[in-house]
């Protein structure tokens, strides 16, 4: 089910109107079959794959609850690991692998073919799978109890506000709100529609708007030219902010409706000093994860600067790899670790003197960061490496900013100028304070429907997220 | 608590009993309700039909207009920017919409063919006009504000496809009768047609937006270079297909037959007897199919083009009433296309000229030169 369908329009008040009405010592049975037909109403067989991951961990987590000794819960712990990356690695990385390797012995003559397999990727299976490893990992460290009630657990994995596009979330954090007794609260009234509202307005208005551009562009990159590609790039950062934020906004507010907050997954992230700091606020629930999960046992006791860049870089090739079985996503996840490193290494070096000039700091090096981004968000939209060659050529090689020369091939002019304004709706939004509470939340509401009714797009098209 | 301007406090010890809550529920869903009426009183009254080069426009034209003389050229982007009505007849009216193939010409054949009338139809006929595409063609913004019309009712509910996810589609959806959100996702579609109708040197000419943009060389190469490898895809595509040791999935196939459509002529046997039936049905009415010029680098570009025309040939010698012009070849000179697929209006002009004498030979009995 679509957060932008009317299936959900209908579905969400039909389940926040039975939780305030039932027992509240039996609202995770309502919330769990809510998130199970939510999830069941797209492809009903993966449902199976949900609930195995979910059984296997729930076995294994209260398995190592009763082991005293680290070494004698590991099994439990590799049981876990094998069992929820080896289902993420047969549904999203065989094929890459099969392919590759097959590549590789074609380069020495040999001609291995390994299996491919014809799959279609469960939804939401590279988020909750992280979200169940996490438990696992945090009981097997001993810094959790395991949950004992299966429905909980269950609910926890499968909560359908988070289910399909995150945020990830810890257990810790998720399921003491799921069992307390929540009283329907006007501030959680307040807070989840103002934040729906924003949601729908990044998605449907401004995200669903630019993608038209952006897949013109990327359909044939050899025939785009370089204003062309600066533009679409331009755009599709735009856009992927707007999509994923916006799947996140309604994530927040359907949960807060229910008096549940969920983490959030962004903090203003294009303005930033660096690619560090950059990728604190992009997809935060991702990116703590690795940081807990990857990063931190990677680096260990020893921080010599060297060992920094290079397991920074290998982190951040794993987020762009998480992203997508396809060599631009870890390239693209290579660049950003790469220019990571470099500003790290600017920064902290003695030799290099500190530029302290205001204007420098506060536009200059943001804009120089997202100039930067923009040149890299090139390898997360192309298909094929041949792509991204494609691409930097024209960018470098071809670029003549004419407005005809711009929009060459592209179908109408005013479409174009209407995504233009969009992009700048975004630009007030992103200024919002983060509780969204304003002087009339009415009006508020008020103009995010009109806005809303009037320039949304109606091309019932999937959150990019979802394919993750 | 403000209650005057509906500010909600902050405290998070603010209960919402359920009178509260109806409360405040209310105001925002009678706003809602009240706005949603009021714009869609608004754009069906001043904005959905005000301009009747519009396709709703032409729509509506075609089911109300009873003027027995008038002479309606059908067609996809192709015939609208193809057909000058000054230029071929005072009765002339062009209702080409862009991408309406004969899923969408079928409906306003059928509408044409209702009427009382003997004048001759015109259908700017390509090497993909009869291809039966599992997108769906049909717009929605142009159907929706006719739902009142049975018989655009009827054609939405019969109409399926698939949308470009290639989820199973259903063109009719029940919302489309609700005032208020029956324009939803449209509304930015019906104000962008009326905001190009103003701007610029455009005027309209029954049917026609007149327009001076004329195609550059970058356009052409560009175009030519699309071509190319959208054909080095589907071969690639091709190849795919019968390597055992490759993954040729759902996509690939979907991908294939788009492109395979996209140059090579081809024709569904349901769409070819429909048309065939419509012109035993109606011996009265004179049907010119018509194969309007393409710019030499788009038709070098399709390998079966040749089969296309004879195809056409032979559609038309079976039929009395149906006449196929072929103008695919004629001369054409650069300032003639828009862009390297359509006219522009000196182009237009040239053309309608030419096929407005044989259209009048033809009519006066002494056959066809093409």
């Amino acid at each position: 089910m679509l957060f932008n369908s009317l299936h959900y329009i209908i579905f969400l008040p039909i389940v926040i109107l039975l939780y305030f009405v039932m027992k509240k010592n039996w609202r995770w049975v309502l919330l769990l079959a809510g998130s199970y037909y939510f999830y069941m109403s797209w492809k009903p067989e993966y449902a199976a794959i949900l609930l195995a991951s979910t059984a296997i961990d729930f076995w294994a987590g209260l398995r190592m609850s009763k082991i005293k000794e680290k070494k004698g819960r590991k099994p439990y712990l590799i049981m876990s690991l094998i069992t929820n990356l080896g289902m993420l690695f047969f549904f999203k990385y065989f094929n890459f692998f099969s392919i590759n390797i097959q590549d590789g012995f074609a380069l020495f003559g040999a001609g291995y073919t390994p299996p491919l397999y014809n799959i279609l990727l469960p939804l939401g299976i590279s988020f909750y799978t992280f979200q169940t490893l996490s438990y696992s990992i945090d009981i097997y460290n001993g810094n959790i109890k395991p949950e004992t009630h299966f429905g909980y657990f269950a609910l926890y994995v499968s909560f359908f506000p988070q289910l399909i596009a995150g945020p990830i979330e810890r257990s810790s954090h998720l399921i003491p709100q799921l069992k307390k007794k929540i009283d329907l609260k006007m501030e959680d009234i307040r807070y989840g529609l103002n934040k729906i509202a924003l949601g729908f307005f990044k998605k449907l208005v401004v995200a669903d708007s630019v993608s038209v551009f952006v897949d013109y562009v990327f359909l044939d990159l050899s025939v785009s030219n370089g204003a062309q590609v600066w533009v679409a790039l331009m755009f599709f950062a735009i856009q992927s902010f707007a999509d994923f934020s916006g799947y996140t906004d309604i994530a927040m507010g359907s949960a807060r409706l229910m008096g549940i907050k969920l983490i959030d997954n962004f903090n203003r992230p294009y303005w930033v000093k660096n690619f560090r700091d950059f990728w604190s606020r992009w997809h935060m629930s991702l990116t703590q994860w690795i940081f807990i999960y990857l990063q931190t046992p990677m680096l260990g006791k020893s921080r010599s600067q060297a060992k920094l860049f290079f397991v920074n870089t290998f982190v951040l090739m794993v987020i762009g790899f998480w992203h997508g079985a396809t060599w631009p996503f870890i390239l693209f996840g290579l660049g950003h670790g790469l220019v990571m490193g470099v500003q790290t290494i600017i920064e902290f070096h003695p030799r290099i003197p500190v530029v302290r000039n205001q204007i420098y700091q506060k536009a200059i090096r943001p804009l120089w960061n997202i100039v930067l981004m923009i040149l890299l968000v090139l390898m997360y939209r192309s298909q094929t490496v041949e792509d991204i060659i494609n691409g930097y050529d024209k960018i470098f090689f071809d670029f003549r900013w004419n407005y005809d020369v711009l929009l060459s091939g592209f179908h109408s002019g005013t479409a174009f100028l209407s995504m233009v304004a969009a992009s700048f709706l975004l630009l007030p939004t992103v200024l919002f304070n983060r509780e969204l509470k304003f002087r009339s939340n009415l009006l508020y509401l008020m103009v995010m429907f009109v806005i809303i009714i009037l320039f949304g797009q109606d091309a019932r098209q999937q959150f990019l997220y979802f394919q993750f | 608590m403000q209650d005057s301007n509906f500010y909600i406090s902050n405290s998070d010890s603010t209960l919402a009993t359920p009178k509260l809550v109806a409360k405040k529920l209310w105001f925002i869903t009678a706003f809602a309700i009240i706005f949603l009426l009021a714009t869609d009183w608004v754009y069906i009254n001043y904005i959905v039909f005000s301009k009747s080069f519009s396709n709703q426009g032409k729509v509506k034209r075609l089911l109300d207009n009873q003027d027995p003389e008038e002479i309606p050229v059908f067609g996809s982007s192709l015939a609208r920017s193809a057909f000058l009505p000054d230029s071929i007849s005072p009765h002339c009216y062009n209702y080409g919409m862009g991408k309406a193939l004969y899923d969408v010409s079928r409906l306003l054949i059928e509408i044409e063919c209702s009427k009382d009338k003997n004048a001759p139809i015109i259908l700017e006929f390509n090497q993909r006009t009869l291809q039966k595409n599992p997108l769906s063609n049909i717009k929605v913004s142009t159907y929706v504000p006719l739902l009142d019309y049975p018989v655009i009712e009827k054609f939405m509910k019969e109409s399926k496809g698939k949308n470009s996810k290639g989820d199973d589609l259903t063109v009719y959806s029940r919302h489309y009768v609700v005032p208020g959100i029956r324009f939803y996702g449209n509304f930015l579609e019906y104000t962008t047609s009326l905001v190009r109708s103003k701007v610029g040197e455009k005027e309209n000419n029954r049917g026609v937006m007149l327009e001076t943009k004329t195609q550059t060389e970058y356009d052409i190469e560009m175009f030519t270079k699309r071509m190319n490898n959208a054909n080095n895809r589907r071969l690639a595509l091709e190849a795919k297909k019968i390597d055992p040791n490759d993954l040729f999935t759902p996509f690939d196939a979907a991908m294939l037959e788009e492109y395979t459509r996209a140059i090579f002529f081809s024709y569904d046997e349901g769409y070819l007897a429909e048309i065939e039936n419509t012109f035993k049905n109606n011996r009265h009415r004179k049907f010119f199919l018509v194969a309007v010029p393409m710019n030499p680098e788009f038709i070098n570009q399709l390998p079966n083009y040749d089969e296309f025309i004879a195809f056409s040939n032979s559609l038309a010698s079976r039929h009395e009433n149906v006449y196929f012009l072929n103008y695919t070849e004629l001369p054409t000179e650069m300032d003639y296309f828009k862009d390297p697929l359509h006219f522009s209006t000196k182009g237009a002009q040239y053309f309608s000229g030419i096929f407005s004498k044989d259209l009048q030979r033809i009519m006066r009995g002494e056959g066809s030169e093409q």
